[in-house]
C-alpha cells in the first residue's frame, strides 16, 4: 500500500546534539520537497518518567517553511494547566544561509485561554508563538519543555507532524523507572526504515528522510498510516490520586473507584420523582427510555473542564440542582437515575468524532476524549448519548459509531466495539408522483422518508422556520430550476428511527420544448452526487467512512395529448463499492419510475479508485438521463 | 389636541411598561406561554432588557462609568437554552480593570402551576482571563427547561469613560421590549449614532447636579467639602419594542450593518478652567483626534529611515508615474503584514521598516511617508473595514484600517501596500467599504468613496471541436483584469497545478485538462491569463439521431444564485463586472444544426444588469459571443424580485441547448 523509497543517508549526516544543529535546508533531496510545504530537518522528542508523578516533556524541532501554507500547518502552541506546566519556551528564526533572524523567549510567546465555543471554563490555557513571517523559505527552531504530574494518559511521537511536510531526521527517546510499568505500541511503521532500541529503562527510534505525504479526496485517517508510537506507564499519577492498571479491568475499576465513585448520590426527592414517571414499566428498555426522555428534557449541556474535572464528572445531584452539565456529568446523572430503577448501565469513554478512532487497545492507559453510556439488554448493547437531547433513545450516531470504547462494567473494564450504520441504515426513499403538465411545469407530491444517519440529518426539519426549511430544499432538489413549496409536514418516529418529509412542489419551468420535442429529465429529484475528482497519481486508498442507500419510486403521468417517443434504458451497474438501478416500465398514465443506488462503507485499494470515479461518473449520466414526448 | 392625546397614550403604555419591565416579576402566564405570539418558530425571546449607563463621581477614582443592564429571557424550546448562558467581556489589563458583577440572577420555572425560583449561585458564574488585556464573565443558569423564564443583572464599572455599551436593539431572536438610558454629565459629550432600519424612540431630559470635591491628599478630619461643583446632567433613554429577530442573508456586506443599534461615543471633554478637548464631533475632529494621537501624525511624518532606499529608487526612475509605482512595489514587497489592523501604529514604522513586518498602519505610513518624499501627493485614508461596518455617523471607533490614496491631476488611486495581491486601484476587498475619510497634510479631511466604479473584466475565449460521439475537444483561455485579477491571484495564483486543475474538474465535472498554463505579468495593467487544453465527454445528450448540448459548456450563470422567495437587505456584489465569452464549436461531419437558440438582450431596471447573447452558425462552425455586465456594485433590495427573475431568465439562456440532427 505505502511504500517509501529507502534513501540513501544524505551528506548532511546531522547529529542530534543540538549545538551542531544545521539550519539550512539547502541541498535537500528532491524527494523531501516534492509536495512539501515544510520540511522537519530535524525533530526531537524526549519524554522522562522521573516518576510516577513527573513526567518531562521535551519537543524541539527545527523545521523549513518553504511557503505560507507550510507555516499555516505548524503547530506553535504550547498547551498548559495548572497541573502541567511549561518551564521552557523558547524559538530562533533562521534565513536561507543558517543565519539567526530572530530569537524569542518565553516572555515573547502570547498567552491565551484555551477555552472552546462549548465550554464555560476550563483551566487548559495556550503559550504561542505569534510571528509574521518576512520571508521564505525560513527555518524555525522551536523548544519547548513542559512538566507535568498527569502520568496516566496514553502519548504518542507522530514522526510526520503535519500534511504536506517530509522529515529529514526525527528521534524519540522515553526514559523511565523499570518499575513503573512502562508500554508502548507501534503503529505503521512496517514500510519505513526505522532504527529502534530499547533497555529496561529507555526505548529510542529514530526515521530519516521522509517524504511528504499529499491529502488525497477520500483518504482514510492519517492515524491508519501514518507511522506512530504510543505509550504510558502502568504505575500512573492524575491529579492527586495514585493508580495501577495492568489491564482494562483494572484500568475500569480505577476510574470507578477513583474517578466515579463519591458523586453518585441524588436526592431522595429526584430518586422518587423518577421512579413515579417510570411508574409500573417493568421492560427494562422501556424504562431506561423513558429516564433518558426525562434527562433530555431536563438538562442541557455545558462543558466545565476544571483540574481532575477533565475526567471526574461534577456530583449527579450538583446536575439535578443545575440541570446542566458536561458530558461526564451527565453521564454519570442518567446512570444514576436509571440505577433507581433498577436498570444497570455502564459509563463509557469513547474517542468521539464523526471521524472514527478507536481505542489503541494495546496500550492500558487513559485515552479517549467524552463520555457517554452503554445499557446491557439481552447480549446487547444500548447507547445514550446524553449530550443530545434530540437524540432518539438507543440510536447511535456519527458520533461514536463503529469503534472501540472502555466500558466500565462493575467487574472492571471492557473494550467493546460500538453499533455500525451499515449502508441499508443510512436510507432514504422517495415516493410519490410527478404529474407534467402541457405547458412544461410539473407538480410533486412526494414522500420522503429517512433512516440511519439521514435521520440525524433531517429529525430537525421541523424545528426550521419557513425560510431556513425553504433554504434546505433549495439546496435538496438542486436539479430542480427555481420552485415552490406549496405544501410540507414532517413525522418524527424516534421509536422506529425515520422521520416523513410530505411535500408538495410545483415547478413551472421543468420541462424544456424544443421544436416539437418536450424534453423531460426523469430523475427528478434525487441529483447532485458529486463525481469524485480525476487523479494521475494516487498514493493512498481512499475510504467510504459511511455507506447509504437511496430508493425512489416515482409514478410520472403525462398529459393525455402527448407520448413518449423517446425513453432512457434501464441500467444495472454492479461494483465492489455500491451498486445503482434505474428501472422504467410504461403505465397507464405515464411511466413507473425506479432508482436505487447503494453504496458500500469500506476502505478501498488505491488501484480501484478509477474504478469508483467511473462508477460516479455513470450514475451522473444516468441520473441526468432524459426521454422526449411528443403530441399524439 | 391631536399631540395631546398622543402624548397621553405614550405615557399610558410607558406606565404600563414601568410596571412589567422590572426584575423579579414573572408571571405564570409568561411561564405558559409556549411559543413567541410574533414569531412562533424562535427558540426564545428577549422578554425585555434594559441598559443603564450613567457617568459618576466617585471620591477614589474620579469620574466611572457605571452599567447596569437587567434581562428577561423567555425560553421556548431546547435550541433557545443556549440563551441560559452568558459571555461579558471586560477590560482587565494590570493598570486598568472593569469590575463585572451579576446579581439578581434567577431561573423561574412553572412546576404544578406554581413558580419555582432558583438562584444562580457562585458555582454557576466564571472568569476566564482570555488574554494580557482582556477577560471574560461567564454565567450558566441553573435548572433550566423549555419554557423558563432567565433573568439575571450585569453590573460593569469601568474607569474608561469610552466604554459605553453598543447597545443592540435587535438580536437573533426577537426581542418584546429594550430600553437604553445613558446619563453624563456636561464635562463629557457623547455623540450617538444609530444602525440599523428600525431607529428607536429618543427622549431627553436634564437635570442639575452638584458634587462636593475632595482632596485626595488630605487625611484626618480636614476634609475640604466646602468645594463644590455645580453642573447639568444629561440623560438621553432610547426604547424600541417589539423587534424583530435579524437574519444573515448571502450577498450581504455585513449584516450588523442592519442591526438596531445606538453607539454612544465620547466627543468633546469640557472640564472647568480648562479648554474644551474635542474628539469626535465632525469627520474633521476625528481625524484630527486620530491625527494628533502620537502613534499617527509623528509616525507618518518619520522619514529618514527610508532615506537611502528612497534614493536608489528616485535614481533609477524620473517621471512621477514611474516612481509612484516604483515605490508602491518597494513597499509592497519589502513589507510583511502581520494580520493586525488599526489606525495607529503599534511598534513604529521605524522598527517596522528595520523587521520588515508591520501593521496596516505601518505599513501604508511607510508609503505614505515615501511618496511624499519623492513629492507625489499622497494621503492616507482612514476605513471602517466590511467586517467592522458602515461608518454613517463620525466616530473614532469604526476606523480600523489605513489605505493610502494619491492625487494626480483630477485622478485619485487608492494603494494599500499591506498585501502581496494590490496593484495601483485595486485594494482588499475587506477594505472596499462606503467612504473612507482622506487626511490631507495641512490636517483638512474629505471623504473618498471606495467603492469601485470601473467595471473589473473577465474574458473567456474557447475553441473546441465536437466529435460524432459527443466529445468535446478543445483549448480555452481565460483572462482576468482588475478585482477579477486580484482575487485570481489571492486565491489560485500560488496553489500547484493539480489543485487548480482539481478545482475546474470539479466545476465543469465532465471535463478532463491537460496543458494547464497559468501566467500574471510583472506589469499589472495586464491580466492574470489561466489557459488550458480539455476533453469534455458528457456534455451532450444523444438521444436517436439528435444530439442536444448547451453551447455555453457549463460557462456562466447556469443557476440561479437568488432562489430564496424574500430578501431584505441590499445585494452586495463587491465590484461592478463584466464576463465577457466568445465560444467557437466546430461540428461534427455528418450532422446538421436543427435548431439554435435564439439570439437575446436582456437589460435590467435603469440598466443596473445587462445580458447579451449572441449566436450565428455558418457552415459547420457556431459561435457564440456571450456577454453579462454587472454595472452597479449594490442592488437594493425592492429590485430583489425583479432580480430573482431577471438571474432566472440569464440561467435558462445560458443553458439553453443547440440540436443537431445526423443527416
Amino acid at each position: 500500500m505505502m511504500k517509501f523509497f529507502i534513501c540513501v543517508f544524505s551528506v548532511f549526516s546531522l547529529s542530534i546534539h543540538a549545538q551542531d544543529l544545521n539550519k539550512s535546508y539547502i541541498g535537500l533531496p528532491k524527494d523531501l520537497t516534492e509536495n512539501a510545504n515544510s520540511c522537519f530537518l530535524e525533530s526531537s522528542l524526549k519524554v522522562v518518567y522521573e516518576s510516577r508523578r513527573k513526567v518531562v516533556y521535551e519537543h524541539k524541532y527545527v523545521v523549513t517553511l518553504f511557503n505560507k501554507k507550510g507555516f499555516e500547518n505548524l503547530n506553535t502552541q504550547i498547551y498548559y494547566t495548572k497541573s502541567t506546566k511549561v518551564t521552557k519556551a523558547q524559538a530562533v528564526m533562521y534565513d536561507q544561509l543558517g543565519k539567526a533572524v530572530k530569537k524569542f523567549k518565553k516572555g515573547d510567546f502570547k498567552d491565551y485561554s484555551a477555552v472552546d465555543g462549548g465550554t464555560i471554563i476550563s483551566d487548559a490555557r495556550i503559550l504561542n508563538l505569534d510571528i509574521t513571517p518576512t520571508f521564505y523559505p525560513f527555518t524555525l527552531e522551536f523548544h519547548y519543555v513542559t512538566e507535568s504530574i498527569n502520568t496516566a494518559f496514553m502519548r504518542t511521537w507522530n514522526p510526520i507532524e503535519m500534511t504536506h511536510s517530509s522529515v529529514l531526521k526525527s528521534n524519540f527517546v522515553v526514559e523511565f523507572p523499570e518499575d513503573l510499568g512502562f508500554q508502548y505500541a507501534e503503529n505503521n511503521l512496517e514500510s519505513y526504515d526505522i532504527k529502534k532500541e530499547i533497555s529496561a529503562n529507555r526505548l529510542a527510534y529514530e526515521i530519516a528522510n521522509v517524504p511528504a505525504i499529499k491529502h488525497e479526496y477520500m483518504q482514510p485517517s492519517y492515524r491508519s498510516f501514518i507511522p506512530s508510537v504510543s505509550f504510558a506507564v502502568s504505575k500512573f499519577h492524575l491529579e492527586g490520586v495514585d493508580g495501577e492498571a495492568n489491564n482494562w479491568q483494572d484500568l475500569g475499576k480505577w476510574i470507578d473507584t477513583h474517578l466515579l465513585k463519591g458523586t453518585e448520590e441524588l436526592p431522595e426527592q429526584t430518586l422518587s420523582h423518577i421512579r413515579t414517571i417510570v411508574g409500573n414499566e417493568t421492560d427494562p428498555l422501556k424504562k431506561a427510555a423513558l429516564v433518558y426522555k426525562f434527562v433530555q428534557d431536563n438538562t442541557r449541556y455545558i462543558s466545565v473542564q476544571l483540574g481532575i474535572g477533565g475526567w471526574k464528572p461534577m456530583l449527579a445531584s450538583d446536575v439535578d440542582r443545575l440541570k446542566y452539565g458536561d458530558c461526564k456529568a451527565l453521564t454519570n446523572y442518567t446512570q444514576q437515575l436509571l440505577k433507581a430503577v433498577d436498570v444497570p448501565s455502564y459509563y463509557t469513554v469513547v474517542y468521539s468524532g464523526s471521524q472514527k478512532r478507536g481505542f489503541d487497545q494495546n496500550l492500558v492507559a487513559l485515552q479517549g476524549d467524552h463520555a457517554f453510556l452503554a445499557i446491557p439488554h439481552q447480549e446487547e448493547m444500548y447507547w445514550l448519548e446524553c449530550t443530545n437531547q434530540e437524540s432518539p433513545f438507543g440510536f447511535i450516531g456519527d458520533f461514536t459509531d463503529d469503534r472501540e470504547v472502555l466500558v466500565i462494567t462493575p467487574e472492571g473494564g471492557r473494550i467493546i466495539k460500538t453499533t455500525a450504520l451499515k449502508h441499508a441504515d443510512n436510507y432514504q426513499h422517495i415516493q410519490g408522483t410527478l404529474k407534467v403538465d402541457a405547458s412544461g411545469s410539473i407538480l410533486a407530491d412526494l414522500v420522503i422518508s429517512s433512516g440511519g444517519r439521514n435521520f440525524s440529518n433531517k429529525q430537525r426539519l421541523e424545528k426550521l422556520a419557513s425560510k431556513d426549511i425553504e433554504k434546505h430544499y433549495l439546496k435538496f432538489f438542486n436539479g430542480l430550476p427555481t420552485f415552490k413549496i406549496n405544501q410540507v409536514a414532517f413525522e418524527n418516529d424516534f421509536e422506529k428511527i425515520n422521520t416523513k418529509e410530505n411535500l408538495q412542489i410545483e415547478c413551472n419551468s421543468y420541462i424544456e420544448k424544443m421544436g416539437n420535442d418536450y424534453i423531460l429529465r426523469i430523475n427528478a429529484f434525487n441529483l447532485g452526487y458529486t463525481v469524485p475528482p480525476r487523479m494521475r497519481d494516487r498514493k493512498l486508498p481512499f475510504e467510504i467512512t459511511r455507506g447509504f442507500l437511496d430508493t425512489d419510486t416515482i409514478e410520472i403521468v403525462i398529459p393525455e395529448d402527448l407520448e413518449f417517443s423517446f425513453l432512457p434504458e434501464d441500467v444495472s451497474l454492479v461494483t465492489d463499492f455500491g451498486t445503482y438501478e434505474i428501472s422504467i416500465r410504461q403505465t397507464e398514465k405515464g411511466i413507473s419510475y425506479q432508482r436505487s443506488l447503494a453504496l458500500f462503507e469500506g476502505i478501498y485499494e488505491k488501484e480501484k479508485y478509477d474504478q469508483f470515479r467511473n462508477f460516479f461518473d455513470q450514475i451522473a449520466r444516468y441520473d441526468n438521463a432524459k426521454a422526449i414526448l411528443k403530441e399524439k | 389636541m391631536k399631540t395631546i392625546c398622543l402624548y397621553l397614550f405614550v405615557f399610558f403604555t410607558f406606565s404600563i411598561f414601568a410596571q412589567k419591565q422590572e426584575l423579579g416579576k414573572v408571571t405564570v402566564d409568561e411561564l405558559k406561554q409556549n411559543s413567541h405570539p410574533s414569531d412562533p418558530d424562535a427558540p426564545a425571546a428577549i422578554l425585555f432588557e434594559k441598559g443603564n449607563s450613567r457617568i459618576e463621581y466617585n471620591h477614589t477614582h474620579g469620574f466611572m462609568l457605571l452599567t447596569d443592564i437587567d434581562v428577561k429571557i423567555k425560553i421556548y424550546s431546547k435550541d433557545g437554552l443556549a440563551f441560559a448562558n452568558k459571555k461579558i467581556p471586560f477590560y482587565a489589563a494590570s493598570s486598568t480593570k472593569e469590575v463585572v458583577t451579576i446579581s439578581k440572577a434567577f431561573t423561574y420555572n412553572l412546576v404544578n402551576d406554581k413558580i419555582e425560583k432558583t438562584k444562580l449561585n457562585n458555582d454557576g458564574q466564571f472568569v476566564d482571563v482570555l488574554s494580557e488585556y482582556w477577560s471574560e464573565k461567564r454565567i450558566a443558569m441553573p435548572n433550566v427547561r423549555e419554557g423558563a423564564i432567565v433573568e439575571y443583572r450585569i453590573s460593569i464599572v469601568s474607569p474608561l469613560l469610552d466604554r459605553v455599551p453598543e447597545w443592540s436593539f435587535q438580536k437573533n431572536i426577537p426581542v418584546d421590549y429594550s430600553e437604553f438610558i445613558f446619563t453624563t454629565p456636561g464635562f463629557y459629550n457623547y455623540n450617538f449614532l444609530y444602525k440599523g432600519y428600525l431607529t428607536p424612540e429618543v427622549d431627553t431630559y436634564t437635570s442639575n447636579k452638584r458634587i462636593g470635591l475632595v482632596n485626595n491628599h488630605t487625611y484626618g478630619s480636614q476634609i475640604q467639602s466646602k468645594q463644590y461643583l455645580d453642573f447639568t446632567e444629561t440623560t438621553k433613554k432610547y426604547i424600541l419594542q417589539n423587534i424583530p429577530s435579524l437574519n444573515d442573508e448571502s450577498f450581504v456586506s455585513n449584516i450588523d450593518n442592519y442591526r438596531a443599534q445606538v453607539v454612544h461615543e465620547l466627543a468633546v471633554i469640557n472640564m472647568p478652567n480648562s479648554l474644551p478637548k474635542y474628539l469626535t464631533t465632525t469627520w474633521d475632529e476625528v481625524a484630527k483626534t486620530i491625527y494628533d494621537n502620537e502613534s499617527f501624525k509623528t509616525e507618518l511624518n518619520r522619514e529618514v529611515y527610508f532615506e537611502d532606499d528612497l534614493k536608489e529608487i528616485l535614481s533609477k526612475y524620473s517621471t512621477n508615474t514611474d516612481r509612484l509605482l516604483a515605490i508602491f512595489q518597494f513597499v509592497q514587497s519589502k513589507m510583511n503584514w502581520n494580520e493586525y489592523v488599526g489606525v495607529f501604529t503599534d511598534k513604529g514604522v521605524r522598527r517596522a521598516y528595520k523587521d520588515n513586518t508591520g501593521n496596516v498602519a505601518e505599513i501604508n505610513f511607510i508609503l505614505t511617508a515615501m511618496l511624499r518624499k519623492a513629492n507625489i501627493n499622497a494621503n492616507p485614508v482612514l476605513i471602517s473595514t466590511r467586517s467592522k461596518g458602515i461608518p454613517l455617523f463620525p466616530s473614532r471607533k469604526v476606523l480600523n484600517y489605513v489605505i493610502v490614496a494619491v492625487h494626480a491631476g483630477d485622478q485619485t488611486i487608492l494603494l494599500d501596500a499591506s498585501n502581496k495581491n494590490t496593484s495601483p486601484n485595486i485594494i482588499p476587498v475587506k477594505a472596499i467599504n462606503w467612504n473612507g475619510l482622506i487626511v490631507y497634510k495641512n490636517e483638512n479631511t474629505g471623504t473618498l468613496e471606495l467603492t469601485p466604479k470601473t467595471p473589473s473584466n473577465s474574458v473567456v475565449n474557447l475553441m473546441c471541436a465536437l466529435d460524432e460521439n459527443g466529445i468535446f475537444t478543445g483549448k480555452q483561455r481565460e483572462q482576468f483584469f482588475d478585482y477579477n485579477a486580484f482575487i485570481f491571484k489571492e486565491n489560485y495564483l500560488k496553489l500547484v497545478d493539480e489543485s487548480n486543475i482539481n478545482r475546474l474538474e470539479k466545476k465543469f465535472q465532465d471535463i478532463e485538462i491537460t496543458e494547464y498554463k497559468t501566467t500574471a505579468p510583472e506589469d499589472v495593467s495586464k491580466p492574470v491569463v489561466e489557459e488550458y487544453a480539455f476533453i469534455k465527454d458528457g456534455a451532450v445528450e444523444q438521444i436517436g439521431n439528435k444530439m442536444y448540448f448547451a453551447p455555453m459548456l457549463g460557462h456562466g450563470i447556469t443557476s440561479n444564485p437568488f432562489k430564496i422567495s424574500k430578501r431584505e437587505y441590499p445585494i452586495d456584489f463587491v465590484y461592478p463586472r463584466q464576463e465577457k465569452y466568445n465560444i467557437s464549436i466546430t461540428l461534427p461531419e455528418g450532422y446538421e444544426v436543427e435548431s439554435l437558440p435564439e439570439s437575446t438582450k436582456l437589460i435590467f431596471e435603469e440598466g443596473i444588469l445587462d445580458y447579451t447573447y449572441q449566436v450565428s452558425q455558418r457552415n459547420n462552425l457556431i459561435q457564440l459571443s456571450v456577454s453579462f455586465n454587472i454595472n452597479q456594485a449594490v442592488v437594493l433590495p425592492k429590485y430583489y424580485d425583479q432580480m430573482k427573475e431577471f438571474f432566472e431568465n440569464v440561467a435558462k439562456k445560458t443553458t439553453e441547448k443547440v440540436v443537431l440532427k445526423k443527416i
